[in-house]
């Protein structure tokens, strides 16, 4: 059994269903498939850039004291 | 009678001069004594190096060397100084780098000039005494 990468990416970059495939047809894409994965991608950016209040640096202090006297 | 207290000698290093003066006023109207005020970490590090101040104040984003980037060196000679960091950088990952790499404050500088007095004034005496301790 072949296990592969199922990219999501590279899904919504297939033809979209419909499209005609000549040989002189410009490629065709999942537009709006593409944005939605454009979207997930920023969600995911913007997660790993979490911002913090100062009484949010208190509470982690007052956490790692805590577990770390 | 008892002995006077030593106060604590501080280095200021941030890369804005108005930043340096503002912090320097906190921290000898705390009663401490600014030692050096250093314009990058390169420079942090080198007047660490020389003068050995008990208290360092360290912002992040500064040319030549970053805050961060100086923390470590600066640890790395002296663990027992008690660094704070001073920044405009309030991601959680940021704090968590800092605060593991042995910086004992975090305080934001998106906060009003009064708070950041109030948060110095509050985090003082636990600075005073890690180096009350530390010359022990």
């Amino acid at each position: 059994m072949t296990h592969t990468l199922d990219n999501p990416r590279r899904r919504a970059a297939r033809p979209a269903p419909g499209a005609q495939s000549g040989e002189n047809e410009l490629p065709r894409y999942d537009l709006p498939a593409l944005a939605a994965e454009a979207a997930t991608d920023k969600v995911y950016d913007e997660s790993a850039k979490v911002r913090v209040t100062q009484q949010d640096i208190r509470n982690l202090l007052e956490r790692r004291r805590r577990s770390h006297p | 009678m008892s002995k006077p207290r030593a106060s604590p000698r501080v280095l200021v290093a941030d890369d804005e001069p108005h930043v340096r003066q503002i912090v320097s006023a906190i921290v000898r109207a705390l009663g401490a004594q600014v030692v050096a005020e250093a314009a990058d970490g390169e420079q942090a590090v080198a007047f660490f190096e020389r003068l050995r101040p008990e208290v360092v104040i360290l912002d992040i984003n500064m040319p030549h060397m970053r805050g961060d980037e100086a923390l470590r060196r600066i640890l790395a000679i002296e663990p027992g100084t008690v660094a704070i960091m001073m920044t405009a950088q309030d991601t959680i990952d940021m704090v968590h780098e800092c605060l593991d790499r042995g910086a004992r404050h975090y305080i934001l500088k998106s906060n009003r000039a009064e708070e950041i007095y109030r948060l110095f004034a509050e985090v003082w005496p636990e600075c005073e005494a890690l180096v009350q301790k530390e010359v022990a």
